[in-house]
């Protein structure tokens, strides 16, 4: 008989799992504390942006084999296998991750595991929690040591979750016996041909935030080219594209702009920074924080700019701001390099509008003291400079001359390098970049 | 393009960057004239011997020189007579004491050159500069050359690594043209031709940019490493197993397995010295926080090495003083005879000065290895040095290194403890057989 699986905590993560496991044809009950998500998600409503997710939950309604409850005591009863996917948020004034929804989960349904089965660990954690987790759950569990955990970290990207959950690129299980194995390589057999990692704990854990840490440091890397381009009067683009060349290198996550932000990697590396400390090996991640640096100075460097622009001051001018998510097809504005330099410029007495695809309304929820259009034509009229925050499509695909007619000057900047640079200065654009000459 | 229509060039330098440039250039049907200043140099190279290891490059260096399409000089009178495009080679290396380039070679060849330079034609950089060299040797060449602003200077950073040259200058991934007018793009286009018409990916750009290549490649790979290297010391903090780590990582391919191999760390004639010359530069021009994280990455890179001898002390029981210790590599890298700031070589020297009776073996860096570090002792073989050995420790992962069968090895060490600097042995496999084996960043 297939396992029956449980996913403990839906938001982003959880939902995703949900609705992906149930598609493969596992039975799946998922909780949330929060009884007015639960209900929202009965009704096939999901409380985030992810493409293709809402037609995968409704369809597992439909089916019967996703089911939504607040009761632990249901999970216990129904589960074999039971996926566990809160946040691990960045601690209030602090760089270390909070595990507390984490403790709460398995001090919620330990109590209640009866009978054999397994708790797999999804959230993106300092190593060394698993093996804390799991001393707990069979001390709290009635089947003591029957109930196991194991560890198997997420690697979804915003806008591709359902694509990363069901054709990912590789599985890591971190298992402490040969039985969690076995089930978890069923659980996951209906995925086909898909490369799985098997080791221990602390690596399972380490990995997830092993490939942040490098993701940001080669953004990061290229952003810091960027700033020599800046003073040795190169471009940023045409090194980028020299280097993509060299496949020990990669073209991926090389285009250098504005940074990196979102709820996850600015986050986990203060995290490993932090865990790191408490190791006392904190001098093997110290490069985090170089990295941490030079993608923060990049918002610096971009009012920089528009001040520039704009002859040196703020006070009273017009900017039009295009892109409030931290990147396109999001609508999450979590630490969002946009919203950012916008809140700043404001701050500085520049009257911005800002327009944004599928983010406006937590913008505007956020930082109500901004301005906001309805479209990018909107945003510019009227502006004396326009900034590109986040490489949106139709922001890419912007006619010069259809925002040059409403603008009250032809001049922009572009934070994400995403522009074709003659194309906007033949249009008698006065074009802007970061990093470029 | 017919022959008649092929520029004739030079070649400035004749160490490993001009050598295999000069050679590969003519193999593919160029007039080339190579120039040193060092006539011993010039000797071997026009009697067909190539003095360093390079896989290949004798056998196309014989060719070349029998088709008659390759000569040596010392004279700049005649490679200035000879080239329509001069390609300076010289070496960059970093100034003693220092972390910046010494770039007094580069200025020599064009103040060496420029004098002889009567007729337009271009000049093109090849060797890694820190970033405005070109800007300022540009200014130069217009003052000293009689035929003035008639010679131009352009940019082509060379992206060679040791054991491929000859291929990566043949077949190269892409190539920078850094130019400042119309006319040195079309001549370099010509001085590559043969390589263009193979689909040869270009990236035009201006002379910083093209001078920033090479060492934001460099600076790139370095930080890969160390990246890793930085994972093993947090495993080694855990518990975790760097080995399981980098394979779940390289099968993201944002990330990708290539440079992402855990072990002792770079060194080498090139990452070390170009990324502390970048920092350097970087300062100079008042953007030294931009690549401060290069000084972490130089860190950690050292702090493998000495993490090293803290495992192969920790298999001997504390104590590395009086004990046999057998050290297998000295290069920087397999299949090279650089010894270079080698890891392996620093290794074994710290060793050798905490008391360790240290032997040493490489199947192509020994003379060096010899020459540079006579305290050192020296065996004929894996297991030569091996022999009645306390501890082994694998130090660059020659092929044949990674295919002694432990059995073997067993036969003649006096204790069976091994050290992987590189993981690149078989950890089951040597534990099975009896060893005690130790790895970086692994339980």
């Amino acid at each position: 008989m297939p396992y029956r699986l449980t996913v403990l905590g839906t938001g982003y993560l959880g939902a995703t799992h949900a609705a992906c496991m149930a598609e493969l044809g596992f039975e799946v009950l998922a909780l949330d504390v929060d009884q007015s998500k639960i209900e929202r998600l009965r009704r096939g409503e999901l409380p985030i942006h992810e493409p293709g997710l809402e037609e995968v939950l409704r369809r597992n309604l439909d089916s019967g084999r996703l089911r939504f409850t607040t009761s632990y005591e249901e999970v216990a009863k129904f589960g074999d296998v039971h996926f566990v996917c809160v946040g691990t948020p960045q601690k209030k004034g602090e760089r270390a991750a909070d595990v507390s929804y984490l403790d709460a989960v398995v001090e919620s349904l330990a109590p209640y595991l009866d009978r054999e089965c397994l708790v797999v660990g999804k959230s993106t954690v300092p190593v060394g929690t698993a093996e804390r987790l799991a001393d707990k759950l069979v001390r709290l569990a009635p089947a003591g040591a029957q109930a196991e955990l194991a560890w198997n970290p997420e690697f979804l990207r915003e806008g591709f979750a359902v694509r990363d959950t069901l054709q990912p690129d590789r599985i890591v299980l971190g298992v402490a016996s040969e039985r969690a194995e076995k089930i978890l390589r069923d659980v996951y057999a209906p995925l086909g041909e898909v490369p799985i990692v098997v080791t221990d704990f602390p690596t399972a854990e380490l990995v997830k935030s092993a490939a942040n840490a490098f993701l940001a440091t080669k953004i990061s890397f290229i952003n810091a080219m960027a700033e020599v381009c800046e003073a040795a009067g190169g471009d940023v683009t045409q090194l980028s594209a020299a280097l993509s060349y060299d496949d020990r290198i990669g073209g991926r996550y090389l285009n250098p702009g504005l940074g990196f932000g979102g709820g996850c990697l600015p986050k986990d590396i203060r995290a490993f920074t932090a865990r790191a400390d408490e190791l006392g090996a904190g001098h093997a991640l110290a490069f985090l924080r170089e990295v941490d640096e030079i993608n923060l100075r990049r918002r610096a460097r971009m009012v920089g700019l528009a001040g520039e622009a704009l002859g040196g001051s703020f006070g009273g001018r017009r900017v039009a701001v295009l892109g409030a998510a931290f990147k396109p097809n999001s609508d999450d504005i979590r630490d969002s390099p946009a919203l950012d330099v916008a809140v700043k410029i404001a701050e500085l007495g520049g009257l911005v509008t800002l327009y944004d695809p599928a983010a406006l309304a937590n913008a505007r929820a956020a930082h109500p003291q901004l301005g906001y259009a309805e479209s990018a034509l909107e945003a510019a009229s009227g502006a004396e400079v326009v900034l590109l925050l986040t490489e949106w499509q139709e922001f890419v695909a912007l006619d010069p001359e259809d925002l040059g007619a409403v603008v009250a000057a032809r001049v922009i900047v572009d934070g994400r390098n995403a522009l074709d640079v003659e194309t906007w200065r033949g249009a008698g654009w006065d074009y802007r970049a970061l990093g470029r000459p | 393009m017919s022959d008649a229509e092929l520029p004739r060039l030079t070649v400035i330098g004749t160490g490993y960057l001009g050598a295999t440039h000069a050679i590969c250039m003519a193999s593919l049907g160029y007039d080339v004239v190579g120039l040193d200043v060092d006539p011993g140099k010039i000797r071997k190279l026009q009697s067909g011997e190539v003095p360093f290891f390079e896989p290949g490059l004798p056998e196309l260096l014989a060719k070349t020189l029998e088709s008659g399409r390759l000569r040596f000089t010392t004279s700049y009178a005649e490679a200035a007579e000879h080239g329509d495009v001069h390609f300076i080679c010289v070496g960059t290396p970093q100034q003693p004491g220092l972390d910046a380039c010494d770039l007094s070679y580069v200025d020599a060849a064009v103040r060496g050159l420029a004098p002889h330079l009567t007729r337009r034609c271009l000049v093109v950089g090849k060797s890694t500069v820190p970033v405005g060299t070109a800007a300022r040797l540009s200014g130069l060449l217009t003052e000293l050359a009689p035929a003035g602003a008639e010679v131009e200077l352009a940019w082509n950073p060379e992206f060679l690594r040791e054991g491929f040259a000859v291929d990566d200058t043949l077949r190269p991934d892409r190539l920078v043209f850094g130019v400042t007018t119309e006319w040195a793009r079309e001549r370099l286009a010509a001085a590559f031709a043969p390589i263009l018409d193979l689909g040869t990916p270009t990236v035009v750009t201006d002379l910083p940019t093209a001078e920033l290549v090479k060492v934001a490649a460099n600076s790139f790979l370095a930080t890969k490493i160390s990246y890793i290297n930085a994972m093993a010391e947090i495993c080694e903090a855990t518990g975790a197993d760097v080995r399981d780590l980098a394979q779940a990582l390289a099968y993201d391919d944002r990330i990708g397995g290539r440079f992402l191999q855990p072990g002792l760390g770079f060194g080498g004639g090139c990452l070390p010295k170009d990324i502390r010359a970048f920092a350097y530069r970087a300062e100079e021009i008042g953007v030294g926080q931009a690549v401060s994280f290069l000084r972490e990455v130089d860190a950690i890179n050292r702090r493998r090495r000495s993490r090293t001898i803290d495992l192969v002390r920790e298999l001997l029981g504390g104590q590395l003083n009086g004990q046999r210790v057998a050290c297998l590599g000295a290069a920087f890298k397999p299949n090279s005879d650089d010894i270079r700031d080698a890891p392996a070589l620093d290794v074994a020297r710290t060793m050798h000065g905490l008391g360790a009776n240290v032997r040493v073996y490489d199947p192509a860096a020994l003379d060096n290895a010899r020459r540079t570090y006579p305290e050192l002792r020296y065996g004929t073989s894996a297991m030569d040095v091996a022999r009645d050995a306390d501890v082994v420790v694998l130090l660059t992962e020659w092929a044949e290194f990674r295919e002694i069968q432990p059995e073997a090895l067993s036969e003649v060490v006096a204790h069976r403890r091994i050290v992987d600097g590189r993981h690149a042995l078989d950890r089951d496999a040597w534990r099975a057989a009896g060893w005690e084996y130790r790895a970086l960043g692994r339980p």
